[in-house]
């Protein structure tokens, strides 16, 4: 449009977002965390002040150190300002003064990279709650707003901004210092950002009655943001990479886990055909990377797992007493009840539906898993394989019972249906 | 084909300062309607030129006497402008009615550039 600037088209989908993220990280290593809302502010006021501008003029040449820029600016003048206001406040800093006075240099991918991965473990940090955590992340490493957190985590925009606003406040409290942890504490930290880059894909994963981009968009953030912790030299672990081959394994196969009118498909439903294959390629580049300077972590295994349903030609190709050994691996590591539900849908594919059910009953802390649909709706399928009817049928109304989210009540509604055809 | 002979029209952007309540996905969003709606307006000959304004603005009545401009936030406040060549009124009114400037109580003040060679 304009002889000054390049064409609107040039600008990368989800610039305002990421890029706004990079600024803020940038400008919390140089002003320190507990100015974290302030960079928040002006940065969001830069990307505004964009908008204004950028409508009418075209996008600048650099439009990332043109943002950088406005943003160095605004925080200047707004520190002046408090100092000003506020004379027994420490000054700034000459440091920060003479940086935020100096030109935006162009942002090289490693200074990113750097900022964006301590900022990470600032927002990650254990003492801070995991629902603030990832509330936190999805806000300053992400640029999501109040409003588009509200609707990944189906909660109210209030109830965000007091999150934020309290995890702020505790961060500034225990004065969290922007850096990756030293060699001593970094793995127990590392621990905790890859779980909750866990819970935060699962988020995005799981069947919610959320806006489907939004919960996109929360699987490729997590994606992303783990693509940095595995680039990174000080967090490049085994492990990290295994994670990341298990979120690329079920990314690629994210638009295929529902229908047009968004019924869930089991797995032997979904067209095959249109799962992502360059990011199962990646996923298994991931994979093989990942299995190399030892250490075998849980996500070694959940990855090889979905790697084994990726690769396989059709459902009925499944290599499932490879994907059985795993399960077996894993509860040993686990313990947890609900591998071993997971584990009873494998047994049932090698050794009939009778052994999955005895598998399933068999389970030690059963109690846990009677709270959760998925437990009905697995023994439901194996006594509808087995021909008992009435007794599959029972199963499935309890799972209905238990069932909140629309999609999955759908689903166990079809195999209610289902049973009651057979009747 | 001979078109019709157009004048200049400019559209004063008044209001609709976004707030900071968007996200930057919103905005952009925004931004990219803004540039489509431009790009067509230039692919048809139309579009002239744009420009925004400042917020910061004084109010000069006379020697010494200067007050300060129509705060931003203000529904007056002029955002910017475009300058398009239109061949009437009520063509320019379509036009503005095809913009996506009206979030946020933004609107569009339509005004012909006079001529020089007649009196309007």
């Amino acid at each position: 449009m304009s002889q000054q600037g390049t064409s609107a088209g040039e600008v990368a989908d989800h610039f305002f977002r990421h890029e706004g993220a990079k600024v803020i990280a940038t400008l919390t290593a140089h002003l320190g965390t507990h100015q974290l809302q302030l960079a928040e502010d002006v940065v969001q006021e830069a990307l505004l002040r964009a908008l204004q501008t950028w409508s009418y003029h075209g996008v600048p040449e650099n439009p990332a150190a043109w943002l950088t820029q406005v943003a160095k600016n605004l925080a200047l003048n707004a520190l002046r300002r408090e100092q000003r206001w506020n004379e027994k406040q420490d000054g700034i800093a000459a440091e920060q003064e003479r940086w935020l006075s100096s030109p935006a240099e162009d942002m090289k991918h490693e200074t990113f990279a750097d900022d964006t991965l301590r900022m990470m473990f600032v927002c990650f940090h254990p003492e801070l709650a995991a629902e603030a955590q990832t509330a936190l992340a999805l806000r300053t490493l992400c640029g999501f707003s109040p409003a588009e957190i509200a609707a990944a985590f189906l909660t109210s925009e209030a109830a965000v901004a007091k999150r934020l606003v309290r995890a702020r406040q505790r961060i500034r409290d225990l004065a969290l210092p922007f850096v990756v942890p030293e060699p001593g504490e970094l793995s127990a930290r590392l621990s905790g950002v890859l779980h909750t880059l866990y819970l935060l894909f699962n988020e995005g994963y799981k069947a919610s009655t959320g806006d489907r981009l939004v919960r996109n968009d929360l699987c490729h953030e997590a994606i992303r943001l783990l693509t940095l912790v595995t680039e990174h030299p000080a967090t490049q672990e085994p492990r990290a990479l295994a994670l990341l081959s298990l979120m690329l394994l079920n990314a690629a196969r994210l638009h295929t886990r529902t229908d047009d009118a968004g019924h869930l498909l089991r797995l032997h439903e979904q067209d095959r055909t249109a799962w992502d294959q360059a990011m199962i390629q990646r996923s298994i580049v991931c994979l093989r990377q990942a299995s190399q300077g030892g250490g075998l972590s849980v996500y070694h295994i959940e990855a090889s797992i979905a790697a084994t349903h990726c690769l396989a030609v059709d459902a009925a190709s499944t290599d499932w007493p490879r994907i059985l050994h795993l399960y077996d691996q894993l509860l040993a590591i686990t313990g947890s009840p609900v591998t071993a539900m997971n584990r009873s849908v494998a047994v049932a594919r090698v050794h009939g539906p009778q052994a999955g059910l005895d598998a399933l009953r068999s389970i030690q802390q059963r109690s846990v898993l009677e709270i959760s649909h998925l437990y009905y709706a697995i023994g439901g399928t194996f006594a509808a394989e087995l021909g008992q009817t009435e007794t599959a049928c029972a199963h499935f109304e309890q799972a209905l019972k238990l069932a909140t989210l629309p999609a999955e009540r759908e689903f166990i509604s079809r195999r209610i249906e289902e049973c009651h055809g057979k009747t | 084909m001979k078109s019709e002979p157009t004048s200049q029209y400019m559209f004063l952007v008044r209001g609709g300062s976004c707030s900071s309540g968007h996200s930057p996905e919103e905005m952009q969003a925004h931004m990219k309607e803004v540039y489509n709606w431009i790009d067509d307006l230039t692919k048809k000959g139309i579009f002239s030129a744009a420009q925004p304004l400042t917020q910061e603005g004084k109010i000069v009545s006379g020697p010494g006497l200067v007050s300060d401009g129509i705060a931003a936030e203000s529904k007056e406040a002029v955002g910017g402008f475009f300058i398009l060549n239109v061949a009437s009124m009520d063509e320019a009114v379509r036009i503005a009615e095809s913009s996506p400037m009206f979030g946020n109580g933004g609107r569009l003040e339509v005004r012909r550039i006079a001529a020089l060679t007649a009196c309007d």
